[in-house]
């Protein structure tokens, strides 16, 4: 009984030895300060509320995100809004050749502050956001980024 | 509902092409209709006023329309959406019902010149959210209600005249739109005015052709909950047949489009607007 005993007390030091503190990392999120290379400010387009800042940067890692500041707001209860960066104001989609003067980014979900992750990082020749309704296939708002 | 024409401007709902006029039902009588309606557009007026070439819009609707004197003076009518049908080219269709609108009639002159006031608010019954999915991109989806959320009131003071023993009449009618908002979001009120003539061919067709405009009152707020038909303005223009099969029955159609001329086109899918329907009549309850 005693060797039992000591056994188990032996497994629970042992398992106490090994615990260790784990960290979730969001990697959808800037590690660190998130540091802005560039920014624009969001104008509205077809009565959508649209507007606030988006920047585009780095974090200390050197890892690119756009990110959606505090004050960005737009109408999300029209269904989803995508953003998209573009090589003009306009939504210029050619998808028989790849679509060279978009990138999708993803679909947006909240106003507010928001950060999507670019990787790979965006080419030089986007130069602007944009906010768009893939289904309608309208502009919601737009921003250029210098 | 909110317009006549099309419910909701961007999400837009083909409702009852139905007229205003000063006639009431005499107690008993009554009239109900049947009718479907069909609409498809990729033509967008925005907000500002814009034209915009969007994936095309399409609807198809059931709706049934009835009238019934319940006193000398008093009718009441409904006209209830019983199915819509929406979607753009670019996703799955979404139904629902629409949103209930039940009226109250007052006759307030009789005659050959009858005027009548009546109060209708618009009940929410239908499906204030309905997202539709994208059929490319799995992601995607839009908001294509069959209901605006709201409860809203119609105003109407409408006035007639028929030119009997010729076979013709005319009325014209003022409405406000007293609307609430959905969400959070307040709706503007709303003003609209129309008139209508009609003449009967040979004493078994009545033709009839319609003009109407509506106007958004007050400031918009932001953001505008456009799909649900804040801020619509447009001038309408309508053409209806009534063909008599008997003395109660009769077959409909009617179309519908709109354009510039007294208000211009603001928030509002535009284009052609067909319907078809059979109704049925009545001089006293049977």
């Amino acid at each position: 009984m005693n060797r039992l005993i000591f056994l188990f007390s032996a497994v629970v030091v042992l398992f106490a030895a090994c615990k260790t503190e784990t960290i979730f990392i969001d990697s959808s999120l800037p590690n660190g300060t998130f540091s802005a290379a560039k920014s624009g400010t969001l104008v509205e387009q077809n009565g959508t509320g649209t507007a606030g800042m988006v920047e585009l940067g780095t974090d200390e890692d050197d890892v690119q995100f756009l990110r959606f500041g505090s004050n960005f707001t737009t109408n999300l209860g029209t269904g989803t809004v995508t953003v998209y960066l573009s090589t003009s104001e306009n939504f210029v989609a050619d998808p028989a050749n790849g679509n060279p003067d978009l990138r999708q980014v993803g679909p947006i979900s909240k106003t507010g502050e928001s950060y999507f992750k670019l990787d790979p990082t965006a080419a030089a020749k986007f130069t602007h956001v944009i906010l768009w309704c893939g289904s309608a296939n309208i502009p919601f708002g737009n921003a250029a980024l210098n | 509902m909110k317009n006549t024409g099309l419910l909701l401007a961007f999400v837009f709902f083909v409702s009852g092409l139905t007229a205003q006029s000063g006639w009431t039902r005499e107690p008993g009588q009554g009239y109900v209709k049947a009718g479907v309606q069909g609409f498809a557009s990729d033509q967008y007026y925005n907000l500002a006023g814009d034209l915009l070439t969007t994936s095309q819009f399409r609807q198809q609707a059931v709706s049934l329309y009835g009238e019934y004197g319940i006193g000398k003076r008093l009718t009441v009518i409904a006209a209830f959406p019983l199915l819509k049908v929406n979607s753009f080219e670019t996703t799955e269709a979404v139904a629902g019902i629409g949103d209930l609108r039940a009226e109250l009639k007052y006759a307030i002159l009789k005659g050959s010149f009858p005027v009548a006031l009546s109060v209708a608010p618009e009940l929410p019954t239908g499906s204030r959210n309905n997202y539709s999915q994208n059929k490319t991109t799995s992601f995607e989806r839009i908001n294509l209600p069959t209901g605006d959320g709201e409860l809203n009131v119609w105003t109407t003071l409408a006035a007639s005249h028929s030119f009997y023993p010729f076979p013709a009449y005319v009325s014209v009618y003022g409405s406000f739109n007293y609307r609430t908002g959905f969400n959070g979001s307040a709706f503007r009120n709303q003003v609209k005015a129309g008139a209508e003539i009609g003449y009967q061919i040979k004493g078994k067709l009545w033709v009839n052709g319609r003009l109407g405009a509506q106007k958004t009152l007050g400031q918009p707020g932001t953001p505008v909950d456009f799909i649900r038909g804040d801020g619509t303005e447009y001038t309408s223009l309508g053409f209806g047949a009534a063909y008599s099969i008997t003395k109660k029955l009769s077959l409909t159609l009617e179309y519908q489009n709109y354009l510039d001329l007294i208000f211009a086109r603001k928030n509002l899918y535009t284009g052609h607007i067909f319907s078809a329907g059979i109704s049925y009549e009545w001089k006293r309850a049977e």
